[in-house]
């Protein structure tokens, strides 16, 4: 049904994809796995150029269950005794807690991992980052005429009544607080500055949770401006709204996506043959592709005009998750009581 | 007669012993897969097996959180005045209702339950928007300004709420009303009341049993309900339902969750208590 | 009065029937996005819904699984309804309260109970376990709809029927039943309704190789609902309506006969 990039990624994959079923290893015959999935348009690419290239090699059959990364959590955790889900797909650091709860199992020797950065797997080899999405500031080309430069943007009174922002529990909006923070002088550890700026602009801002409030927004709510990432610009943008994505100057915070495996799985090796796939060469070319997300793998090569779509590396930033994640409880509360309301 | 008549003067209503076997598979799914489980949750809460109220502490001592959940009890009454208001005029019409259509209207009445709540919500949303079709007519009639809209707010969920609950208080209400015997109305009006006068002095009180239960009905949902008011709320409008899902999920602080749930079970649960109180009170026609 | 009720009845079906109107006319618009009243009109996400097999599944699945779960409410809710208005016993109105338990508790925090339950005790067939929690849930809607009804009932009939020999079971099903059928059936269509409609425990514990419609539904709208969604409520709003219509042609002919 959503076939953004479909087309593309099968033409890409088309060659290579051939020549590995050539060798056909079929390792897992008629074996199912059933990995979490981000839902949507996403979930069909990611089924696409990844689950669909190992079902042709291995012989198996791959299915996504739709469930938002904290969802997925509350799902694994309470599934750990006997996990109905192979696999888990992450898009906000729920992998370090899943590892240090005991909840991964680790992903062993894989072909690809070691062509994965150090920074983006676990050290102790429970979970590896497969993507980075990039997040920015979505506008409305039609009714802001400057593009967006910088966080501080967002204070300027123009935007009045026309900003949205997530809310302090979605990923995105933790985020937001600390880029805010970053961009008037503070940070992970000094986030002060990033409330003093919020509540500049909060009271006539749209405050939403979720994605998919995005391209509504845009098209009924009246907003002309909101920090969010290229996956949702993108999706507004096939949607026929006029958005387009800005790379603030104080960086594009790099978002993670990660996978990994359910401790107790009954298919915990072919889950582990799903964590190579998603880090191999033709399924990272894929995603980068389909979804312009940046690859992990090292070895990958990308063409000129893709790179260009792609995120650049010295324009994205980390963020401190340890100091975040530790913080969290204490910035909700605050948030709740000062901003959303 | 066979010995299994029960003498006369010995209402039914006082048998013992029996409802046991009656109430034997509804007592077993709840004990199994209600009470078990929550009482798992319930440990969680009290930091078992260190067994603290810290939890609980936390959301009681903290004003903001109080608020939260006054304001789910908040939207709890006025969904129920809202479906009451509308679904009682129109139970009842439907009930009396001579007509062939009766049925098909009732269910006509259900059709917006047959679109998943969520994209019902989406729907509100579009009405609900700035630039949606509820906030212009608004705006073109002069009665609000121009940046208005009703979404994200408390009146929005209220809306939004009232008509996804609305169709189960009609049809709590249609059954009740349709088993009370409309000779009783005319029975009045042939001792001179007016059609209002006997529909309110005669079938009103012997559904106010009902009323009662449906209302009971609808005010439990609404506190549970979390899709509708979360996407037409948005994050400004903290209840009970969006909180305990921010900590269950997004902050994966279960043992604060499972506190959260269960002051919103014992608050709601008290207030049902007390409704069921009255409600047996209320109707004291059909005991003998 | 009636023509007054009729008033207040038909603003109360419009306020009940416009978001319905806003996902059928939305999903008649040229954007690719929801917009009422819509911007042009084409029928292509309509043939795009129908064209996805997943919708079709899924909607098949929730159709078994609402059954299931209707059924088995049925069977367990209308006896203890019928328990709590006849008897009186101590611990009547505890009982009566607790019922309403599940439907108090917000839904995520039964499916992740219910989760854990189901791990630990390693029941994991997929579809039943989702069947086994709608029955959490749809068992207190049938004894809330159904007890006012029993409540309100002429024990008078009953009474009748065993002083001319019936047995109490033959009682009820001959003369209790049939006379609460209104109720009966306003539980039994709530109950199927909310079995189809779940979501929150569904997105937990259905079959991970057979969603529900709801399940689907919630995926496709990650990033932001589409036409081609509202479509597939439209068809099933389209459905229920000829259900509906097929019903009452079926009842007119019956009377006629």
């Amino acid at each position: 049904m959503h076939k953004i990039g479909r087309r593309a990624a099968l033409g890409a994959l088309a060659a290579t994809a051939f020549a590995g079923s050539a060798g056909a290893q079929a390792r897992f015959q008629g074996r199912q796995l059933v990995s979490q999935g981000f839902g949507g348009p996403t979930q069909d690419v990611l089924q696409a150029v990844v689950f669909d290239v190992l079902d042709r090699r291995e012989g198996c059959k791959s299915t996504q269950v739709p469930l938002q990364s904290a969802a997925a959590f509350a799902r694994m955790r309470a599934e750990a005794a006997a996990p109905q889900l192979d696999m888990y797909q992450f898009s906000g650091g729920q992998e370090k807690l899943a590892a240090a709860e005991g909840l991964t199992a680790p992903l062993g020797q894989l072909a690809n991992l070691a062509d994965v950065p150090a920074a983006m797997k676990d050290a102790a080899g429970h979970w590896t980052t497969f993507a980075v999405i990039a997040e920015g500031i979505l506008y409305r080309t039609d009714k802001v005429k400057t593009p967006p430069r910088s966080y501080k943007d967002f204070l300027d009174p123009a935007y009045d009544g026309h900003l949205a922002f997530p809310t302090i529990t979605n990923g995105y909006g933790t985020d937001f607080l600390v880029m805010l923070a970053r961009a008037f002088g503070g940070g992970e550890k000094n986030i002060e500055p990033g409330f003093a700026a919020m509540a500049k602009f909060a009271a006539g801002a749209t405050i939403f949770r979720a994605a998919s409030e995005v391209p509504g927004l845009f098209a009924q709510g009246d907003v002309w401006i909101m920090p969010y990432d290229s996956t949702s610009a993108k999706r507004c943008k096939d949607a026929g709204l006029p958005i387009a994505f800005a790379a603030p100057e104080e960086g594009s915070v790099a978002s993670p996506c990660t996978v990994c495996v359910a401790a107790k799985s009954p298919n915990v090796e072919l889950a582990r043959a799903a964590v190579d796939q998603f880090i191999s060469v033709e399924s990272q070319t894929g995603i980068a592709e389909s979804l312009q997300w940046a690859p992990t793998n090292a070895r990958v090569r990308l063409t000129e005009a893709l790179a260009k779509q792609l995120p650049r590396p010295d324009q994205l930033v980390t963020l401190d998750m340890v100091t975040m994640t530790q913080a969290r409880p204490q910035w909700t509360e605050r948030w709740n009581r000062e901003i959303g309301h | 007669m066979d010995g299994k008549v029960e003498p006369r003067d010995r209402p039914l209503i006082q048998r013992r012993g029996a409802p046991v076997l009656l109430l034997a598979p509804v007592g077993a799914l709840l004990l199994l897969l209600f009470v078990l489980p929550q009482a798992g949750m319930l440990a969680a809460s009290l930091d078992a097996p260190r067994w603290s109220f810290a939890h609980y502490a936390h959301f009681l001592g903290d004003a903001h959180y109080l608020g939260v959940l006054g304001r789910s009890l908040l939207l709890g009454v006025l969904v129920v005045a809202v479906t009451l208001l509308l679904g009682l005029p129109l139970a009842y019409w439907l009930a009396r209702l001579q007509s062939r259509w009766a049925p098909a209207l009732l269910l006509l009445a259900t059709f917006p339950l047959w679109i998943s709540a969520v994209v019902r919500s989406f729907g509100w949303v579009v009405l609900l928007a700035r630039s949606g079709l509820v906030s212009t007519a608004l705006r073109d009639a002069g009665l609000v300004g121009r940046s208005f809209q009703l979404l994200y707010s408390m009146t929005g969920v209220v809306l939004a709420l009232a008509q996804v609950l609305l169709p189960f208080m009609l049809l709590s209400l249609y059954g009740v009303i349709r088993a009370i015997s409309p000779e009783l109305e005319r029975a009045a009006q042939n001792l001179g009341a007016g059609p209002l006068r006997a529909a309110l002095l005669t079938t009103l009180p012997l559904a106010a049993r009902g009323i009662l239960s449906a209302s009971l009905l609808v005010f439990a949902l609404s506190v549970s309900a979390f899709a509708t008011p979360s996407l037409v709320g948005g994050a400004r409008v903290q209840l009970m339902s969006t909180t305990i899902y921010e900590q269950m999920t997004e902050l994966a602080d279960w043992p604060f969750a499972a506190a959260v749930a269960f002051i919103l079970l014992a608050v709601v649960g008290f207030i049902a208590i007390l409704y069921t109180r009255l409600g047996s009170g209320a109707d004291g026609v059909a005991r003998r | 009065m009636m023509r007054v009720l009729g008033l207040v009845s038909f603003l109360a079906f419009l306020y009940l029937l416009l978001p319905v109107l806003v996902v059928v006319g939305s999903a008649l618009g040229e954007t690719s996005y929801l917009a009422f009243p819509p911007h042009g009109l084409t029928l292509r996400w309509f043939a795009v819904a129908l064209a996805d097999p997943r919708y079709a599944h899924a909607f098949l699945t929730s159709l078994v699984v609402a059954a299931a779960s209707t059924l088995a409410a049925l069977l367990l809710g209308l006896p203890a309804a019928y328990a709590l208005a006849r008897f009186d016993f101590p611990g009547r109105r505890f009982v009566e309260t607790a019922l309403m338990m599940p439907l108090i508790l917000p839904a995520l925090v039964l499916s992740i109970a219910l989760t854990l339950l189901f791990s630990r005790s390693g029941f994991t067939a997929g579809t039943a376990r989702l069947v086994v929690a709608h029955l959490v849930i749809c068992t207190p809607y049938v004894v809330r709809v159904a007890l006012p009804v029993l409540q309100r009932l002429d024990v008078a009939l009953e009474e009748a029927a065993q002083n001319l020999g019936a047995s109490p079971l033959a009682g009820f099903l001959l003369v209790t039943l049939p006379a609460i059928r209104p109720g009966a059936i306003a539980a039994a269509t709530l109950a199927f309704i909310v079995s189809f409609d779940d979501i929150d425990l569904a997105i937990f514990l259905a079959d991970p190789r057979a969603p529900t419609l709801p399940v689907v539904i919630y995926s496709a709208i990650q990033l932001g609902i589409d036409p081609g969604v509202a479509a597939i409520s439209a068809l099933l709003v389209l459905l229920a309506g000829a259900g509906m219509a097929t019903y009452q042609i079926l009842l007119w002919r019956r009377q006629a006969a």
